[in-house]
C-alpha cells in the first residue's frame, strides 16, 4: 500500500506539470510525503518563487539579407564558423554593378585629361571654363563613389564577432533582396528568456534577483539574475505573459541556441 | 489492489480538476449588458468588458525606406528621449548621392558665373541660373533621403520592443521599433458589445480592475472609438478609459476588467 502511494506521487505530479507551469505555484498544494519526491530532477515544482518555462537565446543574432537581387558568386564560409566583425561572408555576381564602377572610373580619366586642357592660362581660355571642367570632373568623381557605394552591396559583412549559424544559400543560387541568407549568433554569451511568466507573477519579478536555471538537455541547474523584464506583454495560447531575461553567472559548456529550460526566480 | 486502484482514480481526477480551474479564467469573447436579472439592484445597470492596458503615448516606428540595418543604438528596457536616434540604416549610397548632388550645384554655378563675365544674353543667364536651382533641388532631396535613413524617437519613452539587428534587412513600413511612455497608462477595451456603446459617454465613471494587480481602480471614460472592430463574429467598439492615479506595478498590455456604470 505504502509502495503504491510512493507510485502515485510521481504521476500526481508529472500531471500537475502537465497542466503547465503557470498555473504550478497555484497548484502546488502537495501532500506532506510530497518532500519525498524530492530527489526528481524534474525543476522546481514545489518553490515558493517565481517559476517560468523558458529557452537559451544569443545575446545577439543577425539574420543577414542583401539589398540587390543576383546570383550567389561565392559563400565564403560555412555553418559553425567563427568569423570577425568586418569579414566578408557571401558575394554575389553583378557584373552590371562591377560594369558600372569600371565606366564611372573610365568617365573620371576623362574628366581629369579635359580638366588638365584647360589648365594652361591662355587668352582663348577662359578662368571659368577651368572652374566648369574642374566641377565636372568632381561631379564624375562623385559618381564614382555613388558606383562604387552600390557595387559594394553584392558582398555582405559580418556586423560583429560571431558564429555562422545557419546559411541559406549556395553557389549559383539567386539570392533575392531582402531574403534572408546567413544567421549569425553571438553563441558565447546566451542568455535565458522565460516563454510563459504569467502578469499574475510578473509583480513579483525585480531586476536583480537570483534566480536558479534548470537546464533539461544538460540536466543542469545554473544561477543567473534577472536582468530584464518585458516592457510589454506577449500572448501565448490567450495567456498575457511577459518574456523575463536572465543572465547566466557562468554559461555551462554545451549550452545551445533554442534549448529548454525551466527557471525559478527566488529572492 | 482493488482499492489501491480507486485511490489513484482519486488523486488522479483530483489532479486533473486542478487543471481545469486554472484554465478557467480566459478572456470571453463578448461581453454584453446582463439586464435580464437586475431586478434587485435595478439602478446600478452596468456595462462591462475586458480590457488592456496601454501606455497614453505609443508609437511603432519603421523606416520609410527598405535597406540594410547599420546601426541599433537602443535596446529593450532603454529610456529615450524625444528626437533620440533609434537605429540607422547603412547609407553609403545615400551620402555617395548627397556629395553627388553638391558637386553637380558648383557645376551649374560656374556656368552661371562665366555667362556674368561675359555677358552674352540674359535668356541664357536665365537657363543657367535654373540649372542651379534645379541641381540644388537635388541636393535637397538627396539630404532628405538621407535622413530617412535614420530613425529617432517622436516622443521620450521606454523602448518596449526592438525587431531589427545590425546588417538586418528593413522594408518600408516594417515595424522595427516599439516605444512608449510607460509613465502614464490608460485601459482600452478589447470586447465592448456594440449592445452597450449607447448607454457609453465620456466623461462617465469607470471601475477597473486589475488581474495582475489584483486591485480595482477608479477611472472615467475619456474616448468611444467612433468605429467598429469584430472580434470572433461579434461587433464591438473600442472604449478608453483614462484612470484618475497611476498605480504601481502597471504594465503594457496586462489584462483588465472595466465595469462602466450607466447613468
Amino acid at each position: 500500500m505504502k509502495k503504491l502511494f510512493r507510485m502515485t506521487l510521481p504521476a500526481l505530479s508529472l500531471i500537475l506539470a502537465a497542466c503547465g507551469s503557470t498555473s504550478a505555484p497555484v497548484a502546488a498544494t502537495p501532500p506532506p510525503a510530497a518532500t519525498e519526491v524530492d530527489s526528481a530532477p524534474s525543476g522546481f515544482l514545489f518553490s515558493d518563487g517565481v517559476i517560468a518555462s523558458a529557452d537559451a537565446q544569443p545575446a545577439r543574432e543577425s539574420q543577414m539579407s542583401f539589398t540587390v537581387s543576383a546570383p550567389v558568386q561565392e559563400v565564403l564560409v560555412k555553418e559553425g564558423d567563427w568569423v570577425k566583425a568586418g569579414q566578408p561572408l557571401i558575394t554575389l555576381y553583378t557584373p552590371d554593378l562591377e560594369g558600372e564602377v569600371t565606366r564611372a572610373e573610365l568617365a573620371a580619366k576623362a574628366g581629369e585629361l579635359e580638366y588638365s586642357y584647360w589648365v594652361p592660362r591662355r587668352w582663348d581660355r577662359p578662368p571659368e571654363r577651368r572652374q566648369q571642367a574642374e566641377a565636372e570632373w568632381n561631379q564624375i568623381k562623385m559618381s564614382l563613389e555613388v558606383a562604387r557605394a552600390s557595387f559594394a552591396q553584392s558582398t555582405i559583412y559580418a556586423p560583429f564577432d560571431a558564429t555562422v549559424v545557419e546559411v541559406n544559400v549556395q553557389f549559383g543560387e539567386m539570392a533575392q533582396a531582402g531574403e534572408v541568407v546567413i544567421t549569425l549568433a553571438d553563441l558565447a554569451h546566451m542568455k535565458i528568456v522565460t516563454t510563459d511568466l504569467s502578469e499574475r507573477d510578473v509583480p513579483s519579478v525585480q531586476i536583480g534577483q537570483a534566480a536558479n536555471v534548470y537546464l533539461e538537455a544538460l540536466d543542469l541547474t545554473v544561477t543567473g539574475k534577472v536582468v530584464k523584464i518585458s516592457p510589454i506583454s506577449e500572448t501565448v495560447g490567450g495567456d498575457v505573459v511577459y518574456p523575463v531575461t536572465i543572465e547566466l553567472d557562468e554559461q555551462p559548456e554545451g549550452l545551445l541556441w533554442g534549448m529548454s529550460a525551466e527557471v525559478e526566480i527566488v529572492e | 489492489m482493488k482499492k489501491a486502484f480507486l485511490i489513484f482514480t482519486v488523486v488522479l481526477s483530483l489532479a486533473l480538476s486542478a487543471c481545469a480551474t486554472t484554465a478557467a479564467p480566459e478572456a470571453v469573447p463578448t461581453v454584453s449588458l446582463d439586464t435580464a436579472e437586475s431586478a434587485s439592484a435595478s439602478a446600478a445597470a452596468q456595462s462591462g468588458a475586458s480590457a488592456v492596458v496601454v501606455p497614453v503615448e505609443k508609437v511603432e516606428l519603421s523606416f520609410p525606406l527598405s535597406g540594410v540595418a547599420k546601426t541599433v543604438e537602443v535596446e529593450t528596457g532603454d529610456t529615450v528621449k524625444a528626437g533620440d536616434v533609434l537605429a540607422t540604416l547603412d547609407t553609403a549610397i545615400l551620402e555617395a548621392k548627397v556629395r553627388e548632388a553638391e558637386s553637380a550645384v558648383v557645376t551649374e554655378q560656374t556656368q552661371v558665373a562665366y555667362i556674368i563675365r561675359t555677358q552674352v544674353d540674359n535668356e541664357r543667364l536665365e537657363a543657367a541660373k535654373a540649372d542651379v536651382d534645379r541641381a540644388q533641388a537635388a541636393v535637397d532631396i538627396a539630404k532628405a533621403q538621407l535622413a530617412q535613413a535614420t530613425l529617432a524617437a517622436p516622443i521620450g519613452g521606454t523602448i518596449a520592443s526592438v525587431d531589427i539587428s545590425p546588417a538586418e534587412f528593413a522594408n518600408p513600413g516594417q515595424i522595427v521599433i516599439v516605444l512608449g511612455d510607460l509613465t502614464h497608462f490608460q485601459i482600452e477595451t478589447t470586447d465592448f458589445s456594440e449592445k452597450d456603446i449607447p448607454k457609453i459617454e465620456i466623461g462617465q465613471k469607470a471601475s477597473v480592475f486589475i488581474e495582475a494587480l489584483n486591485e480595482e481602480f477608479s477611472g472615467k471614460v475619456i474616448d468611444v472609438a467612433r468605429i467598429s472592430e469584430t472580434v470572433g463574429g461579434d461587433v464591438v467598439f473600442k472604449v478608453t478609459v483614462g484612470l484618475d492615479d497611476q498605480p504601481e506595478g502597471l504594465r503594457w498590455g496586462m489584462s483588465a476588467d472595466v465595469k462602466i456604470a450607466a447613468e
